[in-house]
């Protein structure tokens, strides 16, 4: 089955979050950005507006400077001590009204100075330092403002405002006064104008008159030309009289051609602009940072527990144990919850598949029942490794085909199996038992029993067959040796009635009276009860010659006589076990009456010895009485003898009877065939 | 003993293992006026008998010393000559190529015998 691979599709939760707080925070950014601009533009706006007001109202001052300048002069103008030309009066009474703040100057049509009340009367110089005043005096008539000169009895830069005084619709004398451009300086500096503003004043040719900042050293030089040229109630951005970037506006008066100026420096402006840029900016990089770090902070608290999942997950797919601790978000707790149902369920569910796989392994071991499962529809049949100890075949025996399944099954039984095998597959019978041969690859045959159950599909195909295969070969042949046992016990019953009909009709032949018959027989079926009882003592396997000598024995030994018994340790079969007690019973009956058991100092010694032979074990056994009356041979074939002498031929053994003068000498040679 | 019987001078061939049957069945068999020719304690014995034998009937033990008698049976068939079985085992022990053949079942009487030989024996 293909593993899938690793899942690296999708975005991390942490991208989905940041791309989350982006859409929120975008907007929200854009706002500020908006309004910090819209606050920028505003705070520029109101910069202009003021510059203009400013520029406005010291135009304003200025005019109404000079208007009250003018109003002076109008006033000392009408003076009668100067309709009467008393100049030295005049000088006085103009002094006096003027009080040293300014000074008048008087001059003549044609320039002559008439009255200058900077210098002591009659020390005026002789012509006037302000010939510009007077020309344009003659062509307009009208007041004039003059631009800056030097004052030839000052002697510093100073400037004029100066009146016409009229005789005869003629301008008969120029009346000025003369102001120093501190008076100026004063006036602008009464806006009390801020720190980094500035305001200037210049005449017509472009020098500087006056200036908030700078005036000793800025007072009477040229105004860059660019400045001059400006045009008027314009705010323009340039650089500045001192050089500096600056917004500047100009504006000329009502009564000279005088430029006002007021400026107000660039950098402030620019730096507002550019701290509102840094301040947005600033906060752009925070939100950034913060939705950012939010977001990995977020996303790590519910990827964590989610790769914690994922690895009990792919765990619990390998079936290795795992812990998962529980996190914060409901919802993957909910999977850590199903994750450890799951591995509880495995376990319960794998434990007992392992229990019950173990205990069916453990019973199929015990039971030594091989499996097999037989796929019909691939022809594929599949072996237990128990079954394959059963046939001794090796792992290559572990599938095999219908018919190379049947090649372990013994010749003689392989195609009543086969049709057996198809019977079952095709009839709707689903359980089945077989019983048949198999030969194992080294060549054993055994009997296995082969029961198994038929499953098929709904229209009745079989589809697959289940079964086990137990070795009876035990079991059959234990049931055979049941059958032969039951078989030689029959036999050995009918045997043994058999033996006991031909005692009891061999009794009869020499004991035909009743009581004789009835001791004799009772005798010898004693003897023939005592020698199964011995037999019985080891399941009819045999009997010690110890035993069998010492139990035919028996009956003759008491009190005042035993009997020498003994010799090597033999095992007798049973058949010959019967007949040899039969025979030691005979010779001992015999003994008994007609031998040394019959007189109390008679004694009787049975011993044998026993030597291997090729077949077996020959056993030499002699019998020998001593201490009876004389015996001399039997002169009829006695029953005694006709036994001894049948039954030696039973046990292929030689017999030799002699009838010596100290009691009979008996000596037997039989094999015992090894067992 | 019933002297007067066709079965006088019969000779009989014995194949069984226990002395004391086979000298009670001999006993039977002088009774009936048969002359037991031979007998045999073993099979070996039994088949090395019967190549110089002349007889007219043979009783047979099935189960003789541990091996059956089977090979005489098949000799004896081959020769074409009668016999019978005396056995304590079943019918089911028989040589099955012999089961229809009579049995004598021990312990048996003097006059099973007699009865069993005059079946088999030709008349």
């Amino acid at each position: 089955m293909a593993v899938p691979a690793p899942a690296r599709k999708g975005h991390a939760a942490a991208i989905h979050l940041i791309a989350f707080a982006v859409a929120v925070a975008a907007p929200l950014l854009l706002l500020v950005g908006v309004l910090l601009y819209r606050s920028v533009t505003l705070e520029s706006e109101q910069i202009r507006q003021r510059i203009g007001q400013v520029l406005e109202a010291l135009i304003a001052d200025v005019d109404r400077d000079m208007e009250r300048r003018i109003a002076v002069l109008e006033t000392l103008s009408t003076s009668p001590l100067l309709t009467a030309e008393d100049w030295p009066a005049f000088y006085v009474q103009a002094k006096e009204s003027l009080r040293g703040r300014a000074y008048l100057i008087v001059i003549a049509a044609d320039g002559r100075q008439v009255v200058n009340t900077y210098v002591s009367y009659g020390e005026a110089p002789k012509l006037t330092g302000d010939p510009a005043t007077l020309q344009r005096m003659r062509e307009s008539r009208r007041p004039v403002v003059s631009d800056l000169f030097t004052s030839l009895v000052a002697k510093q830069p100073v400037y004029n405002i100066s009146i016409p005084v009229m005789r005869d619709n003629e301008v008969r004398y120029i009346m000025s006064l003369g102001l120093l451009p501190e008076e100026l300086r004063a006036l602008l500096q009464s806006q009390s104008l801020p720190a980094d503003w500035t305001a200037a004043i210049w005449d017509g040719k472009g020098i500087v008159m006056a200036r908030t900042h700078d005036q000793a050293r800025l007072l009477g030089t040229a105004v860059p030309r660019h400045l001059t040229e400006m045009p008027p109630r314009q705010i323009v951005r340039t650089t500045n009289i001192g050089g500096t970037e600056a917004l500047i506006e100009v504006g000329r008066g009502h009564w000279s051609d005088w430029t006002v100026m007021v400026s107000f420096p660039a950098a402030l402006v620019d730096r507002q602009l550019r701290d509102s840029l840094l301040f947005w900016g600033a906060t752009l990089l925070l939100v950034g940072g913060l939705v950012v770090g939010l977001a990995f902070l977020f996303g790590r608290t519910l990827t964590r527990p989610l790769a914690a999942a994922t690895a009990a997950a792919g765990a619990l797919g390998r079936g290795e144990p795992f812990t998962i601790r529980d996190s914060s978000i409901r919802e993957i707790n909910a999977v850590n919850d199903a994750l450890r149902r799951a591995r509880h369920d495995i376990d319960e569910g794998s434990a007992a598949l392992r229990d019950s796989e173990e205990q069916l392994r453990t019973a199929a071991e015990a039971a030594q029942f091989g499996a097999h499962e037989y796929d019909v529809v691939h022809n594929r049949t599949r072996r237990s490794p128990q079954f394959l100890k059963i046939l001794g075949a090796g792992a290559a025996d572990a599938t095999a085909t219908f018919e190379s399944g049947l090649d372990f099954v013994h010749p003689d039984d392989r195609d009543a199996v086969r049709r057996d095998k198809q019977r079952i597959l095709q009839r709707a019978q689903d359980r089945y038992q077989l019983e048949y041969r198999i030969c194992r690859r080294d060549g054993q045959v055994r009997w296995v029993m082969d029961r198994g159950q038929v499953i098929r599909d709904k229209a009745g195909a079989a589809q697959r067959v289940i079964g086990v295969v137990l070795d009876i070969t035990d079991i059959k042949e234990a049931e055979q040796r049941q059958r032969l046992l039951f078989d030689e016990l029959n036999h050995r019953v009918k045997n043994t009635l058999a033996i006991v009909q031909a005692l009891a009709l061999q009794t009869l032949q020499t004991r035909p009276q009743p009581d004789e018959f009835a001791d004799a027989f009772s005798d010898r079926l004693g003897s023939l009860a005592r020698a199964h009882s011995l037999l019985t003592e080891d399941s009819w396997r045999g009997a010690s010659l110890q035993d069998i000598v010492a139990s035919a024995l028996s009956a003759f030994v008491d009190e005042d006589r035993s009997i020498d018994i003994g010799g090597d340790a033999v095992m007798v079969p049973a058949g010959a076990t019967v007949t040899l007690s039969l025979m030691l019973h005979e010779l001992a009956t015999n003994a008994a009456k007609y031998g040394a058991l019959s007189v109390a100092e008679g004694r009787l010694a049975v011993h044998w010895t026993a030597a291997e032979t090729g077949a077996g074990t020959m056993v030499d056994l002699r019998w020998r009485e001593d201490g009876g009356p004389p015996v001399s041979p039997p002169t009829n074939r006695s029953f005694g003898t006709r036994l001894l002498t049948s039954s030696a031929k039973q046990l292929g053994a030689e017999l030799e009877l002699d009838y010596a003068a100290p009691g009979l000498r008996c000596r037997l040679r039989f094999p015992v065939p090894r067992s | 003993m019933e002297m007067d019987l066709p079965l006088a001078g019969t000779r009989v061939f014995i194949v069984e293992d226990e002395a004391l049957i086979l000298d009670t069945l001999q006993d039977m068999l002088e009774g009936l006026g048969c002359n037991v020719v031979a007998s045999a304690l073993r099979v070996d014995e039994a088949l090395a008998k019967l190549a110089a034998l002349d007889f007219d009937v043979a009783v047979l033990d099935v189960n003789v010393a541990g091996h059956r008698i089977d090979p005489v049976a098949d000799l004896l068939a081959e020769r074409g000559m009668p016999f019978l079985f005396a056995s304590g085992y079943g019918r089911g022990s028989l040589p099955a190529a012999h089961r229809g053949r009579v049995l004598l079942t021990k312990p048996y009487r003097q006059a099973d015998l007699r009865a069993a030989l005059r079946t088999v024996l030709p008349a």
